[in-house]
Protein backbone atom coordinates (compact mmCIF):
# COMPACT_ATOMS: atom_id res chain seq x y z
CA UNK A 1 0.00 0.00 0.00
CA UNK A 2 2.94 2.14 0.93
CA UNK A 3 3.78 1.83 -2.54
CA UNK A 4 0.61 2.57 -4.10
CA UNK A 5 0.62 5.82 -2.25
CA UNK A 6 3.68 6.89 -3.89
CA UNK A 7 2.96 6.08 -6.94
CA UNK A 8 -0.48 7.86 -6.71
CA UNK A 9 1.13 10.83 -6.19
CA UNK A 10 4.00 10.84 -8.63
CA UNK A 11 1.48 9.74 -11.37
CA UNK A 12 -1.06 12.41 -10.22
CA UNK A 13 1.17 15.57 -9.18
CA UNK A 14 3.42 14.78 -12.77
CA UNK A 15 4.97 18.38 -12.64
CA UNK A 16 5.75 19.47 -9.07
CA UNK A 17 6.74 16.00 -7.52
CA UNK A 18 9.28 13.50 -8.70
CA UNK A 19 9.00 9.97 -8.08
CA UNK A 20 11.55 9.84 -5.98
CA UNK A 21 10.42 12.57 -3.06
CA UNK A 22 6.78 10.70 -3.02
CA UNK A 23 8.72 7.35 -2.77
CA UNK A 24 10.41 9.11 0.24
CA UNK A 25 7.39 10.91 1.87
CA UNK A 26 5.38 7.53 1.51
CA UNK A 27 8.23 5.69 3.38
CA UNK A 28 7.52 8.38 6.22
CA UNK A 29 4.04 8.54 6.24
CA UNK A 30 3.41 4.61 5.95
CA UNK A 31 6.36 3.60 8.55
CA UNK A 32 4.62 6.51 10.99
CA UNK A 33 1.40 4.68 10.58
CA UNK A 34 2.93 1.57 11.29
CA UNK A 35 4.43 2.24 14.56
CA UNK A 36 0.91 3.68 16.20
CA UNK A 37 -0.78 0.45 14.63
CA UNK A 38 1.10 -1.67 16.42
CA UNK A 39 0.15 -0.02 19.92
CA UNK A 40 -2.61 -2.21 20.40
CA UNK A 41 -0.55 -5.24 19.64
CA UNK A 42 2.28 -3.36 22.35
CA UNK A 43 -0.47 -3.09 25.06
CA UNK A 44 -1.80 -6.69 24.74
CA UNK A 45 2.09 -7.96 24.90
CA UNK A 46 2.33 -5.80 27.72
CA UNK A 47 -0.90 -7.55 29.52
CA UNK A 48 0.46 -11.04 28.36
CA UNK A 49 3.82 -10.57 30.02
CA UNK A 50 1.90 -8.85 33.13
CA UNK A 51 -0.04 -12.19 32.92
CA UNK A 52 2.51 -14.40 32.78
CA UNK A 53 4.86 -13.07 35.21
CA UNK A 54 1.70 -13.40 37.95
CA UNK A 55 1.62 -17.28 36.97
CA UNK A 56 5.10 -17.58 37.05
CA UNK A 57 5.75 -19.32 41.18
CA UNK A 58 2.06 -20.71 41.03
CA UNK A 59 2.30 -23.90 39.68
CA UNK A 60 0.09 -26.70 41.50
CA UNK A 61 2.32 -28.21 43.64
CA UNK A 62 2.67 -32.35 42.52
CA UNK A 63 2.56 -33.68 45.66
CA UNK A 64 -0.69 -32.02 46.70
CA UNK A 65 -2.37 -33.11 43.20
CA UNK A 66 -1.31 -36.46 42.84
CA UNK A 67 -4.29 -37.89 44.47
CA UNK A 68 -5.75 -36.50 41.51
CA UNK A 69 -3.82 -39.15 39.26
CA UNK B 1 -16.90 -56.61 33.44
CA UNK B 2 -12.51 -55.93 33.82
CA UNK B 3 -11.98 -53.31 36.81
CA UNK B 4 -8.66 -52.39 35.91
CA UNK B 5 -8.33 -48.75 37.12
CA UNK B 6 -9.15 -46.95 39.56
CA UNK B 7 -9.80 -43.60 40.36
CA UNK B 8 -8.85 -41.39 43.43
CA UNK B 9 -10.82 -38.98 43.99
CA UNK B 10 -9.36 -35.57 45.64
CA UNK B 11 -10.36 -33.84 48.63
CA UNK B 12 -13.99 -35.11 48.77
CA UNK B 13 -12.86 -38.01 50.22
CA UNK B 14 -13.56 -40.25 46.74
CA UNK B 15 -11.10 -43.41 47.55
CA UNK B 16 -10.27 -45.90 44.85
CA UNK B 17 -13.37 -45.68 42.97
CA UNK B 18 -13.66 -48.42 40.82
CA UNK B 19 -14.91 -47.84 37.15
CA UNK B 20 -15.42 -50.21 33.78
CA UNK B 21 -12.45 -50.27 31.79
CA UNK B 22 -14.96 -49.43 28.97
CA UNK B 23 -14.88 -46.27 30.19
CA UNK B 24 -11.45 -45.77 30.99
CA UNK B 25 -10.86 -46.54 27.39
CA UNK B 26 -13.79 -44.32 26.82
CA UNK B 27 -13.45 -41.35 28.51
CA UNK B 28 -9.52 -40.87 28.88
CA UNK B 29 -8.84 -40.14 25.16
CA UNK B 30 -11.65 -37.76 25.32
CA UNK B 31 -10.71 -35.54 27.91
CA UNK B 32 -7.36 -35.17 25.67
CA UNK B 33 -9.28 -34.25 22.73
CA UNK B 34 -11.44 -31.85 23.92
CA UNK B 35 -8.98 -30.19 26.16
CA UNK B 36 -7.14 -29.37 23.49
CA UNK B 37 -9.13 -28.03 20.97
CA UNK B 38 -7.98 -28.07 17.52
CA UNK B 39 -7.71 -25.65 15.22
CA UNK B 40 -10.96 -26.81 13.63
CA UNK B 41 -12.61 -27.50 16.63
CA UNK B 42 -11.85 -23.73 17.61
CA UNK B 43 -13.59 -22.56 14.48
CA UNK B 44 -16.88 -24.60 14.05
CA UNK B 45 -18.62 -21.67 12.19
CA UNK B 46 -15.90 -21.42 9.33
CA UNK B 47 -14.32 -24.35 7.49
CA UNK B 48 -10.89 -22.12 7.33
CA UNK B 49 -8.84 -22.36 10.44
CA UNK B 50 -6.55 -19.87 11.85
CA UNK B 51 -3.28 -22.10 10.36
CA UNK B 52 -4.87 -21.99 6.97
CA UNK B 53 -5.11 -18.14 7.19
CA UNK B 54 -1.82 -18.21 8.02
CA UNK B 55 -0.27 -20.48 5.78
CA UNK B 56 -1.41 -18.76 3.00
CA UNK B 57 -0.56 -15.51 3.92
CA UNK B 58 3.07 -16.70 4.66
CA UNK B 59 3.23 -18.40 1.33
CA UNK B 60 1.75 -15.43 -0.27
CA UNK B 61 4.03 -12.76 0.98
CA UNK B 62 6.89 -14.75 0.86
CA UNK B 63 5.78 -15.26 -2.95
CA UNK B 64 5.12 -11.42 -3.29
CA UNK B 65 8.02 -10.01 -1.65
CA UNK B 66 10.44 -12.04 -3.29
CA UNK B 67 9.50 -10.53 -7.19
CA UNK B 68 8.81 -7.11 -5.28
CA UNK B 69 12.45 -6.93 -4.44
CA UNK B 70 13.75 -7.67 -7.64
CA UNK B 71 11.34 -4.86 -9.19
CA UNK B 72 12.05 -2.98 -7.02
CA UNK B 73 15.67 -2.72 -7.69
CA UNK B 74 14.82 -2.68 -11.60
CA UNK B 75 12.59 0.66 -10.71
CA UNK B 76 15.22 2.11 -8.29
CA UNK B 77 12.10 2.49 -5.62
CA UNK B 78 12.78 2.44 -1.79
CA UNK B 79 9.61 2.45 -0.89
CA UNK B 80 9.24 -0.97 -2.78
CA UNK B 81 12.10 -2.26 -1.28
CA UNK B 82 10.87 -1.19 2.00
CA UNK B 83 7.91 -2.68 1.64
CA UNK B 84 9.72 -6.13 0.90
CA UNK B 85 11.47 -5.78 3.91
CA UNK B 86 8.40 -4.95 5.72
CA UNK B 87 6.56 -7.81 3.87
CA UNK B 88 9.40 -10.10 4.84
CA UNK B 89 8.93 -9.35 8.53
CA UNK B 90 5.45 -9.97 8.28
CA UNK B 91 5.51 -13.33 6.17
CA UNK B 92 7.93 -13.96 9.26
CA UNK B 93 5.26 -12.88 11.50
CA UNK B 94 2.52 -15.25 10.18
CA UNK B 95 5.50 -18.04 10.08
CA UNK B 96 5.95 -17.39 13.84
CA UNK B 97 2.31 -17.45 14.36
CA UNK B 98 1.92 -20.53 12.20
CA UNK B 99 3.71 -22.22 14.81
CA UNK B 100 2.46 -20.78 17.60
CA UNK B 101 -0.92 -21.85 16.51
CA UNK B 102 0.55 -25.54 16.56
CA UNK B 103 2.40 -25.50 19.80
CA UNK B 104 -1.09 -24.39 21.35
CA UNK B 105 -3.57 -26.78 19.42
CA UNK B 106 -0.81 -29.81 19.72
CA UNK B 107 -1.86 -32.78 22.01
CA UNK B 108 -0.92 -33.86 24.53
CA UNK B 109 2.11 -35.79 24.97
CA UNK B 110 2.59 -39.30 27.17
CA UNK B 111 4.49 -37.38 29.51
CA UNK B 112 1.88 -34.88 30.25
CA UNK B 113 -0.66 -37.53 30.29
CA UNK B 114 0.81 -38.80 33.59
CA UNK B 115 0.58 -35.16 35.27
CA UNK B 116 -2.27 -34.46 37.34
CA UNK B 117 -4.83 -32.42 35.21
CA UNK B 118 -4.50 -29.27 37.03
CA UNK B 119 -0.31 -29.14 36.68
CA UNK B 120 -1.02 -29.90 32.71
CA UNK B 121 -3.18 -27.15 32.58
CA UNK B 122 -1.44 -24.73 34.30
CA UNK B 123 1.98 -25.70 32.09
CA UNK B 124 0.02 -25.67 28.99
CA UNK B 125 -1.65 -22.19 29.82
CA UNK B 126 1.94 -20.96 30.25
CA UNK B 127 2.86 -22.71 27.02
CA UNK B 128 0.20 -20.85 25.77
CA UNK B 129 1.20 -17.38 26.88
CA UNK B 130 4.50 -17.71 26.20
CA UNK B 131 4.15 -18.61 22.77
CA UNK B 132 1.43 -15.21 22.62
CA UNK B 133 4.30 -13.11 23.82
CA UNK B 134 7.60 -14.36 22.12
CA UNK B 135 6.86 -13.73 18.97
CA UNK B 136 4.54 -11.01 18.40
CA UNK B 137 7.12 -9.59 20.62
CA UNK B 138 10.07 -10.60 18.11
CA UNK B 139 8.15 -9.55 14.55
CA UNK B 140 7.11 -6.41 16.21
CA UNK B 141 10.59 -5.97 17.58
CA UNK B 142 12.22 -6.22 13.94
CA UNK B 143 9.02 -4.35 12.10
CA UNK B 144 10.06 -1.28 14.30
CA UNK B 145 14.01 -0.84 13.86
CA UNK B 146 13.13 -1.83 9.83
CA UNK B 147 10.78 1.22 10.20
CA UNK B 148 13.31 3.59 11.88
CA UNK B 149 15.80 2.74 9.73
CA UNK B 150 13.75 2.95 6.39
CA UNK B 151 12.32 6.43 7.94
CA UNK B 152 16.20 7.49 8.10
CA UNK B 153 16.87 6.77 4.59
CA UNK B 154 13.62 8.15 3.28
CA UNK B 155 14.08 11.61 5.38
CA UNK B 156 17.53 12.08 4.34
CA UNK B 157 15.76 11.69 0.70
CA UNK B 158 13.23 14.00 1.73
CA UNK B 159 15.26 16.99 3.08
CA UNK B 160 17.92 16.70 -0.28
CA UNK B 161 14.99 16.53 -2.55
CA UNK B 162 15.68 19.58 -4.67
CA UNK B 163 19.53 18.01 -5.29
CA UNK B 164 19.69 16.35 -8.28
CA UNK B 165 21.27 12.55 -7.02
CA UNK B 166 23.84 11.51 -8.84
CA UNK B 167 25.47 7.78 -8.75
CA UNK B 168 29.45 7.26 -7.63
CA UNK B 169 30.22 7.96 -11.16
CA UNK B 170 28.60 11.78 -10.68
CA UNK B 171 26.02 10.62 -13.61
CA UNK B 172 22.22 11.66 -12.70
CA UNK B 173 20.52 9.12 -11.60
CA UNK B 174 16.95 8.10 -13.03
CA UNK B 175 13.90 8.78 -11.50
CA UNK B 176 11.87 5.51 -10.11
CA UNK B 177 10.03 4.26 -12.56
CA UNK B 178 6.20 4.86 -11.54
CA UNK B 179 4.68 2.38 -13.82
CA UNK B 180 6.26 -1.11 -12.30
CA UNK B 181 5.12 0.91 -8.76
CA UNK B 182 1.47 1.54 -9.60
CA UNK B 183 1.61 -2.05 -11.03
CA UNK B 184 2.98 -3.84 -8.00
CA UNK B 185 1.45 -1.93 -5.64
CA UNK B 186 -1.80 -2.36 -7.12
CA UNK B 187 -0.86 -6.06 -7.06
CA UNK B 188 -0.05 -5.71 -3.38
CA UNK B 189 -3.58 -4.41 -2.73
CA UNK B 190 -5.02 -7.20 -4.23
CA UNK B 191 -2.96 -9.54 -2.35
CA UNK B 192 -4.17 -7.87 1.22
CA UNK B 193 -7.47 -7.97 -0.14
CA UNK B 194 -7.24 -11.79 -0.32
CA UNK B 195 -5.79 -12.38 3.01
CA UNK B 196 -8.39 -9.68 4.98
CA UNK B 197 -10.85 -12.13 3.51
CA UNK B 198 -9.35 -15.22 4.65
CA UNK B 199 -8.45 -13.58 7.78
CA UNK B 200 -12.55 -12.68 8.01
CA UNK B 201 -13.57 -16.00 7.27
CA UNK B 202 -11.69 -17.37 9.90
CA UNK B 203 -13.44 -15.47 12.41
CA UNK B 204 -10.09 -13.36 13.08
CA UNK B 205 -12.03 -9.88 11.88
CA UNK B 206 -14.64 -8.83 14.79
CA UNK B 207 -13.74 -12.53 15.85
CA UNK B 208 -10.82 -11.46 18.24
CA UNK B 209 -13.46 -12.43 21.50
CA UNK B 210 -14.48 -15.76 19.45
CA UNK B 211 -11.58 -17.85 21.09
CA UNK B 212 -12.98 -16.82 24.53
CA UNK B 213 -16.24 -18.00 23.58
CA UNK B 214 -15.17 -21.40 22.33
CA UNK B 215 -12.95 -22.24 24.92
CA UNK B 216 -16.06 -21.97 27.29
CA UNK B 217 -17.95 -24.22 24.82
CA UNK B 218 -15.69 -26.35 24.45
CA UNK B 219 -14.74 -26.36 28.53
CA UNK B 220 -18.92 -26.79 28.98
CA UNK B 221 -18.99 -29.50 26.28
CA UNK B 222 -15.84 -30.90 27.18
CA UNK B 223 -15.36 -34.16 28.25
CA UNK B 224 -18.43 -34.25 30.71
CA UNK B 225 -20.86 -33.50 27.71
CA UNK B 226 -18.89 -36.16 25.25
CA UNK B 227 -19.00 -38.75 28.29
CA UNK B 228 -22.54 -37.64 29.23
CA UNK B 229 -23.68 -38.24 25.33
CA UNK B 230 -21.87 -41.61 25.41
CA UNK B 231 -24.16 -42.14 28.32
CA UNK B 232 -27.40 -41.03 26.93
CA UNK B 233 -26.00 -43.65 23.63
CA UNK B 234 -26.76 -45.89 25.86
CA UNK B 235 -22.91 -47.20 24.77
CA UNK B 236 -22.27 -47.73 28.67
CA UNK B 237 -25.73 -48.37 29.96
CA UNK B 238 -25.89 -51.49 29.56
CA UNK B 239 -24.00 -52.71 33.15
CA UNK B 240 -25.37 -53.66 36.48
CA UNK B 241 -26.87 -50.53 39.03
CA UNK B 242 -23.55 -50.81 40.69
CA UNK B 243 -21.61 -50.26 37.46
CA UNK B 244 -23.98 -46.94 36.93
CA UNK B 245 -23.18 -45.97 40.41
CA UNK B 246 -19.37 -46.06 39.27
CA UNK B 247 -19.74 -43.97 36.42
CA UNK B 248 -21.93 -41.73 37.58
CA UNK B 249 -19.37 -40.77 40.50
CA UNK B 250 -16.76 -41.13 38.08
CA UNK B 251 -18.34 -38.26 36.22
CA UNK B 252 -18.97 -35.98 38.68
CA UNK B 253 -15.21 -36.58 39.91
CA UNK B 254 -14.15 -36.25 36.49
CA UNK B 255 -16.35 -32.95 35.77
CA UNK B 256 -15.26 -31.49 38.56
CA UNK B 257 -11.48 -32.29 37.86
CA UNK B 258 -11.35 -31.58 33.99
CA UNK B 259 -13.24 -28.08 34.57
CA UNK B 260 -9.97 -25.58 32.88
CA UNK B 261 -9.25 -22.73 35.17
CA UNK B 262 -11.05 -19.69 33.03
CA UNK B 263 -8.56 -16.73 32.63
CA UNK B 264 -9.20 -13.99 34.70
CA UNK B 265 -10.36 -11.97 32.34
CA UNK B 266 -11.67 -14.66 29.58
CA UNK B 267 -14.00 -12.00 28.31
CA UNK B 268 -11.02 -10.37 27.02
CA UNK B 269 -9.03 -12.82 25.82
CA UNK B 270 -7.75 -12.00 22.73
CA UNK B 271 -5.57 -14.54 20.15
CA UNK B 272 -2.50 -11.80 19.63
CA UNK B 273 -0.88 -14.56 17.34
CA UNK B 274 -4.05 -13.93 15.18
CA UNK B 275 -3.93 -9.99 16.40
CA UNK B 276 -0.13 -9.41 15.42
CA UNK B 277 -1.07 -10.80 11.69
CA UNK B 278 -3.62 -7.95 11.51
CA UNK B 279 -1.55 -4.98 12.67
CA UNK B 280 -0.99 -4.86 8.42
CA UNK B 281 -4.26 -4.26 7.65
CA UNK B 282 -4.64 -0.52 9.07
CA UNK B 283 -2.01 0.47 6.01
CA UNK B 284 -5.58 1.09 4.31
CA UNK B 285 -6.68 3.93 5.78
CA UNK B 286 -3.38 5.30 4.74
CA UNK B 287 -4.34 4.55 1.52
CA UNK B 288 -7.85 6.06 1.58
CA UNK B 289 -6.61 9.26 2.83
CA UNK B 290 -4.81 10.11 0.09
CA UNK B 291 -6.88 9.18 -2.01
CA UNK B 292 -9.70 10.72 -0.64
CA UNK B 293 -6.85 14.49 -1.04
CA UNK B 294 -6.18 13.16 -4.88
CA UNK B 295 -8.72 11.45 -6.47
CA UNK B 296 -12.45 11.75 -7.69
CA UNK B 297 -14.89 11.69 -5.41
CA UNK B 298 -15.74 7.97 -6.33
CA UNK B 299 -12.47 6.47 -5.09
CA UNK B 300 -12.47 8.54 -2.30
CA UNK B 301 -15.69 7.03 -0.68
CA UNK B 302 -15.10 3.51 -2.21
CA UNK B 303 -11.42 3.71 -0.58
CA UNK B 304 -12.93 4.93 2.58
CA UNK B 305 -15.35 2.02 2.99
CA UNK B 306 -12.58 -0.33 2.75
CA UNK B 307 -10.15 1.43 5.02
CA UNK B 308 -13.39 1.55 7.77
CA UNK B 309 -13.36 -1.70 7.09
CA UNK B 310 -10.59 -2.65 8.17
CA UNK B 311 -10.08 0.10 10.85
CA UNK B 312 -12.75 -1.84 12.74
CA UNK B 313 -11.94 -5.49 11.95
CA UNK B 314 -8.15 -5.12 13.14
CA UNK B 315 -6.47 -3.20 15.58
CA UNK B 316 -9.39 -1.39 16.73
CA UNK B 317 -10.73 -4.32 17.96
CA UNK B 318 -7.78 -5.41 19.74
CA UNK B 319 -7.49 -1.89 21.09
CA UNK B 320 -11.14 -2.23 21.92
CA UNK B 321 -11.00 -5.44 23.89
CA UNK B 322 -7.97 -4.33 25.84
CA UNK B 323 -9.15 -0.97 27.00
CA UNK B 324 -12.44 -2.75 28.14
Amino acid sequence: VSVLIAASIASIFKETVSGALADSLAVIVVSAIILVSLVPLLHGLYQTAHKILDMRGKEPVIEETKNFK
Amino acid sequence: MNETNSYQGGSNGIVATTYPKILMEGAKPTVVQNDVATSEERTPISSITNEYVLNVAFYTFVGFLLSEAVFAVIAGSESMLEDAEAMSVDALTYLFNLWAEKIKNRPYTESELQLPIPVRDYRREMTRLYVELIPPFLSVSTLVVVTIFATRDALEEFLHSGEVMQDENGVATPDVNVNIMLWFSGANLLLDLVNVTCFARANQAFGLSIPSKRRQQSTTNGSGGELQSLLEQGSLLNNNKNDNEEICMYHNEHSRLSRRPEPVDSDSFVNLNMCSAWTVSILFVCFACFHRACTTEFFATLFEQCSYLCLITSPTACLRRHVT
